[in-house]
């Protein structure tokens, strides 16, 4: 080099120094792009990387940029299965004729020990390598027995990294080149970062596919699932169904069952009947017969057929009206039958439901047939019980009162009830009867029977109505006059079949009359006969005819039940405002169901102030008649008087001056009786 | 002189492992001994490592006289270089040891000889001079 001022020591030094200092700026230039370069390609191949979650879609981008980007043309991602016992190759780049899918057990080769020992594998030279071992192996006497991995064949110079993410093997990242030394330590500082990178959109992606393939198995499953239920639901509904059928099926033939046993015993007894656990007993009851006169020369001309479906149609009318008196058919004679009343359950009404069905059977025998009937009663003890050869054994009674019962059937005339005087004891409070002549009854001895005339009304009662008292002057015309309402407004309402539950016969009548003639009385009074002449007397009658016609409903037992605790009493009370008020609204006269509440306190003696006029008057003629009228259950029923003078000791009447109370007793009492007021100290004594 | 003697840039392709390279040693008594050995390993600027799996004559050499040359080929440009080395330690652990442990697993995974190349330890030498043929006679 021929330079000028080149031989001048103190330049040339400075131009070295100056040269050398160029050098080591250009160096550090150097650096500092390819640090600059490296961190623009991690970032690159980062952000590509993270811009799907699709696996095998993210495995092709990852190769993609290392190719591209750094420039390994040989690569391969392995992916390790569950057991880390061995990688799959999942994606490769730069091999001709291979396929992802081919495996390299976890230990082997550079890949293998790189998963093994989670360390970065850096090889060169391996064929000379390999060659050495192979040497040394073959002097230490070793077959040659080279293991085939996936990679190129030439193979000289690898790369293998571990993807790890927390401490979890995902797979191996591997680069190859047949070069002897390929990969130099900056390689495998870059390739170590891009790996974290890697392993861990892996790791993720790899949730993510896990997350969908368990949430396709959980949809798959949970339509499984449903199918299975639906199947199952099915299955069920069918066998519900079967299952409800042969329910049926059952309850049909145990109701067929029943309905046949019914023909030989009371419905009541069948399950004793068919424990084979009937005995017989003895009891208090009343037994009835009847007769249909004529019969037979009304059926001569008919077809046989025609004979039983008129006598079949006039049972089932009798079967009717005996089950509302809680009667028992207990056999039929031709056209005769034999009834039986209080069995199997003892009843207190036994008399007056045998009664009450025999005069509604004669009144009413024409609308089904007409032909007369005969009707003879007798109460007395009987004894019941299974009766007849094994086959044919029946539900019977026997005893004297069965037999004379028949002969009072015998002796009826046509269109009568003739009772024995056993029954007539027991009817007499409630139901007028006219003596026969004493006769000589068949294989029996004298006796002196009764003709049933029929219900005692309030007039026909002279213990109930004073002849020297005021009101005995208009019970007649009141009687008539109630009478006539009721058939106006109430024809449907069988009021006898309703007071037959608890032997309160003609009670609501009753209450209406005396009502009746209270407001009347009440309007000629001096402070009370405004008010009195406002009053509806309609409404007034209406609800003293109807103020207890949910007895209807309620059961007879409980109706009858002697010795109630007050409690007891108090709920047969709510019960029966509450069913009252029902049939009420069924009657659509629900307008009348507010007069209820007030009118149940004042029976309950609740009501001790101000109380309504129509309460009252309609509870002092219930009270009224619920002391005088005679009860199966009560011995002596109170006399006028009494009854008067302790319905005036009421708590009602006791604080305050009740002139209502007060006209109605003044109404009703005996000429001659002085009554003691409430507010005095002692009661009279009748 | 220890630490002062540097590897060039342009060696390191002769420590590869590519083409075996030849060491004499030399017993106590003055008896050399010259064999291959398949990689010469760099650790850093100034020292080299061999691997030590069998008990060999080298190594009992070695333990008895540290000094060693090597003569090491690049694969690339089939360059010769001569290396005067003093034993220095016998590395059994550390990244070192680990790094040649698991290239030599993974050498001999791949011929069915796993387990049986075990190093057992890593004998690292501080190079005491660098030559490259042809080389001068000092």
């Amino acid at each position: 080099m021929s330079v000028p001022g080149d031989n001048q020591p103190a330049s040339g030094s400075m131009r070295t120094l100056m040269i050398d200092n160029q050098k080591v700026i250009d160096e550090l230039n150097a650096r500092i792009q390819r640090r600059d370069q490296e961190v623009k390609i991690i970032q690159q191949i980062s952000s590509e990387i993270n811009s799907t979650l699709d696996l095998e879609h993210m495995l092709g981008i990852i190769l993609d940029s290392l190719d591209r980007v750094l420039g390994f043309k040989h690569c391969m991602i392995l992916l390790s299965d569950d057991a880390a016992a061995s990688l799959s190759v999942a994606a490769l780049r730069g091999y001709e004729n291979q396929q992802p899918g081919a495996t390299v057990p976890v230990g082997q080769g550079p890949i293998g020990v790189a998963a093994r020992r989670r360390r970065v594998v850096r090889m060169a030279a391996m064929a000379a390598q390999m060659g050495y071992v192979a040497a040394v192996r073959g002097e230490m006497g070793h077959e040659k027995a080279q293991v085939k991995l996936p990679g190129l064949a030439n193979v000289q110079s690898q790369m293998a990294i571990p993807l790890v993410v927390k401490d979890r093997l995902v797979g191996v990242l591997a680069v190859e080149s047949a070069a002897i030394n390929a990969f130099d330590a900056l390689d495998e500082l870059l390739l170590s970062i891009v790996a974290n990178q890697v392993a861990s959109a892996i790791d993720n992606a790899r949730l993510y596919l896990r997350e969908q393939e368990r949430s396709q198995l959980l949809d798959n499953t949970n339509r499984e699932l449903s199918q299975l239920n639906e199947t199952l639901e099915s299955k069920v509904n069918a066998r519900t169904a079967e299952l409800t059928e042969a329910l049926g099926d059952l309850e049909r033939r145990k109701v067929q069952h029943e309905e046949l046993l019914a023909r030989m015993a009371p419905r009541e007894l069948i399950p004793l009947m068919v424990e084979d656990r009937l005995q017989a007993v003895r009891l208090n009851a009343t037994v009835m017969f009847t007769d249909l006169s004529g019969f037979t020369s009304f059926s001569a001309g008919m077809e046989p057929d025609e004979v039983f479906a008129h006598l079949n149609h006039y049972f089932a009318w009798l079967g009717d009206a005996i089950s509302r008196y809680r009667g028992y058919v207990n056999k039929t004679m031709g056209d005769g039958t034999m009834i039986l009343f209080g069995v199997p359950e003892p009843s207190l009404s036994h008399a007056t439901d045998a009664v009450l069905a025999a005069l509604t059977l004669q009144s009413d025998v024409g609308t089904t047939i007409s032909l007369n009937m005969r009707i003879g009663i007798s109460s007395g003890v009987i004894t019941a019980g299974m009766l007849g050869p094994r086959n044919k054994s029946m539900y019977d009674v026997l005893g004297e009162t069965v037999n004379v019962a028949q002969r009072m059937e015998s002796s009826a005339p046509l269109g009568g009830i003739v009772v024995t005087a056993a029954t007539a004891d027991l009817v007499r409070p409630y139901f007028l009867l006219e003596t026969l002549p004493e006769q000589e009854i068949k294989g029996l001895s004298k006796m002196t029977n009764f003709r049933v005339v029929g219900l005692r009304k309030l007039t026909d009662d002279p213990r109930r109505v004073d002849p020297s008292g005021r009101f005995a002057a208009m019970a007649t015309p009141l009687q008539q006059e109630i009478e006539a309402f009721k058939a106006q407004h109430f024809d449907s309402v069988n009021f006898v079949s309703i007071q037959a539950r608890d032997g309160a016969f003609y009670h609501n009548e009753t209450v209406a009359i005396l009502a009746l003639a209270l407001l009347r009385e009440l309007r000629g009074h001096p402070q009370l006969g405004t008010a009195a002449s406002q009053l509806d007397e309609a409404r007034l009658l209406r609800f003293a005819l109807l103020h207890d016609i949910g007895k209807r409903t309620l059961d007879t037992a409980r109706l009858n039940r002697r010795g109630l605790t007050a409690e007891e009493r108090a709920a047969l009370r709510t019960d029966l405002e509450r069913a009252t008020a029902e049939t009420l609204d069924r009657l659509e006269l629900g307008e009348l169901a507010s007069a209820l509440p007030p009118f149940y306190r004042f029976e309950a003696q609740e009501l001790t102030g101000e109380i309504d006029m129509l309460t009252e008057i309609v509870g002092v003629a219930d009270i009224y008649d619920a002391l005088t009228a005679p009860k199966f259950y009560k011995g002596t029923p109170w006399s006028i008087r009494g009854a008067l003078e302790d319905m005036m000791r009421m708590p009602f009447a006791i604080n305050r001056p009740r002139p209502i109370l007060a006209a109605f007793a003044e109404l009703m009492r005996p000429a001659a009786a002085t009554l003691t007021s409430g507010r005095s100290a002692k009661p009279v004594l009748d | 002189m220890a630490g002062t003697i540097a590897l060039p840039q342009e060696i390191m392709p002769a420590l590869q492992g590519a083409v075996p390279a030849t060491i004499v040693t030399c017993a106590l008594d003055g008896e050399p001994n010259v064999t291959t050995v398949s990689q010469v390993f760099s650790v850093d600027q100034n020292h080299v490592a061999l691997s030590f799996q069998f008990f060999s004559k080298t190594i009992r050499n070695v333990r008895e006289n540290p000094y060693v040359m090597v003569q090491v080929i690049n694969p690339m440009d089939f360059s010769t270089w001569l290396l005067e080395l003093r034993y220095d330690r016998t590395e059994t652990e550390g990244p070192l040891f680990d790094d040649m442990d698991i290239k030599l697993e993974a050498i001999a995974s791949m011929t069915g000889m796993s387990g049986i190349f075990k190093l057992r330890g890593a004998d690292v030498y501080e190079v005491l001079s660098v030559k490259k043929a042809p080389w001068r006679r000092d």
